[in-house]
């Protein structure tokens, strides 16, 4: 049962993939998207302030330079979006094409259509960042101390978890809808600007920095630059909310799923 | 024939409210990012720089103007990319081609319609970033802003108008277009003053129409006349016809080689 599963994934990733590199022109659209959000970053900074530091930036951040500021948040972002897009364009992108009745017809779990979906994109996201960290240091004069990345990994991890319960229960409420197109797209939106990606949540009014709070994408690239800048000690008050509110997505996540799943069952939706 | 299609866009786009929303949101959180990336970097909105290079030091107005009339100058060249795409996925397009109409009066109210509907997004936008930054927008500003508007609108469909030939040539051609329109953010300086770029780049830049629009209303915006600007507007005059004309030429071009190759409906 459980090899068959395995093939089965391995089948929707092989799917997902093959469909991707039929357009490869996107592939090059998705790495210029990248190079143009840093250079954004970058020329916005030059024009604004003259200089590649910001003092302001890091007396608000701890990080003066703010392309690394922009460059991380903006990988931790990308990586992020991974689970939240793989759980809910894999139904949107079927449903449009027409094909959705057939793959949920397939002989295997939901769960496993989902997560195929999930496993292109997370190797497509770390494809991307091998492209991307050679060409920032080069185009952007990036430079990375390697053992202060490698140390942030864990902390990614643990704010992966909170991530893929947050697709979870967005997939759950795709599963109800007609039309879900808008919904991840106010939903996505939502998650860019309070991730916290290009600028530190406290420049936000109040209520939004609760709002950023409550999802796990803000703590996790806080987490990140903290542990990445100044090491694990200094950033364990992160990392402790991280460990909170990303198990918390995780069980909720899971648990809105289970229970979608089960309605869409009982009501009869997308080929239930 | 154009009315109808402008009409059949509007009743499509408005009768799913969310989709309203969703774009209103998403222009709206586009935004959001730069100028707060732009404040937190700045620590505060006001750049003596920006002011010496553009004559608008406050980076939120810089901004705000320079992005909605980004949205609205890609709007035609996403008319003609997606729109199409889309009709030829729904299968529709074949039957609109062969109806008793020709296939430019289609794509154009195809383009207009977009560019009408997002000029009404933009102009919310607009709006709300207003209300957000706390931007003093007068009835007057908007008066004065209104001509070189629909003279960059104008613009803006004759330059949209060469993606209308690609698009029945190349077929999907949507990430050639999201290239060219991120690529449009750096041309002509919407979220940063030009004087950072290069002196080619600059140069480059002038063949952009959204970059003349954008230096009109910004200056009109300081309180400055359409004389001081006087530069900008004639490049301005000079594009209209001329990306008109180069985008009917492709237009054509690209319709006599699809009839020969076959391809949507011919």
């Amino acid at each position: 049962m459980a090899a068959t599963e395995l093939r089965a994934l391995w089948g929707v990733a092989v799917k997902s993939w093959r469909i991707f590199l039929s357009y490869k022109l996107w592939f090059i659209s998705d790495i210029a998207l990248g190079l143009f959000f840093v250079g954004q970053a970058l020329l916005i900074g030059i024009g604004l302030t003259g200089e590649r530091n910001s003092e302001a930036l890091q007396r608000l951040t701890g990080y003066s330079d703010y392309v690394t500021f922009a460059i991380l948040g903006f990988m931790v972002l990308g990586f992020g979006l991974t689970f939240l897009s793989g759980f809910v364009w894999s139904v949107v992108d079927e449903l449009y094409a027409g094909t959705l009745e057939y793959s949920f017809a397939a002989p295997m779990r939901r769960i496993t259509f989902f997560l195929g979906n999930v496993l292109t994109r997370v190797f497509l996201s770390f494809l991307y960042m091998a492209v991307y960290v050679p060409v920032f240091v080069l185009l952007f004069g990036l430079s990375f101390d390697l053992w202060a990345l490698l140390r942030a990994i864990p902390v990614l991890l643990i704010g992966t978890v909170g991530m893929i319960g947050m697709g979870m229960a967005a997939a759950g409420v795709v599963l109800y809808l007609r039309d879900p197109g808008p919904f991840i797209n106010i939903l996505e939106m939502l998650v860019f600007a309070l991730s916290g990606a290009m600028y530190p949540i406290s420049i936000l009014p109040e209520g939004l920095q609760v709002l950023a709070r409550l999802l796990p994408y803000a703590p996790t690239t806080e987490a990140v630059r903290e542990v990445v800048a100044q090491g694990y000690h200094p950033a364990m008050g992160e990392i402790t909310y991280l460990v909170t509110i990303s198990g918390a997505y995780g069980v909720l996540g899971y648990l809105t799923y289970k229970w979608s799943e089960k309605q869409a069952k009982r009501i009869g939706l997308k080929a239930y | 024939m154009i009315g109808a299609v402008i009409e059949k866009e509007f009743r499509m786009f408005f009768r799913y409210p969310l989709r309203v929303i969703s774009s209103i949101l998403v222009g709206i959180v586009f935004l959001l990012q730069f100028v707060y990336f732009g404040q937190a970097v700045l620590g505060g909105r006001y750049s003596t720089l920006l002011e010496a290079s553009t004559g608008m030091g406050d980076y939120p107005t810089y901004a705000l103007i320079g992005y909605v009339l980004w949205w609205v100058s890609v709007s035609p060249m996403e008319a003609y990319v997606w729109g199409v795409r889309r009709e030829l996925q729904r299968g529709t397009f074949e039957t609109n081609v062969l109806s008793p109409s020709r296939l430019i009066s289609l794509l154009f109210g195809l383009a207009l319609s977009w560019l009408l509907m997002d000029s009404l997004l933009m102009g919310i936008v607009f709006a709300v970033g207003g209300l957000i930054f706390d931007i003093p927008i007068t009835g007057s500003f908007i008066l004065k802003s209104l001509p070189v508007i629909v003279a960059s609108l104008a613009a803006f469909l004759g330059f949209g108008f060469i993606f209308a030939g690609l698009v029945m040539l190349l077929k999907n051609i949507g990430p050639f277009a999201q290239i060219f329109e991120f690529a449009m953010l750096f041309f002509a300086g919407v979220f940063f003053p030009l004087s950072v770029m290069p002196p080619w780049i600059r140069s480059l830049s002038n063949l952009f129409p959204l970059t003349h629009s954008a230096a009109i209303v910004r200056n009109l915006f300081a309180g400055g006349t359409y004389l001081q600007v006087a530069d900008h507007i004639l490049w301005l005059l000079v594009l209209v016809p001329l990306y008109w004309t180069v985008g009917y030429l492709i237009f054509r071009w690209a319709e006599r080689t699809t009839r020969v190759i076959g391809y949507g409906g011919y």
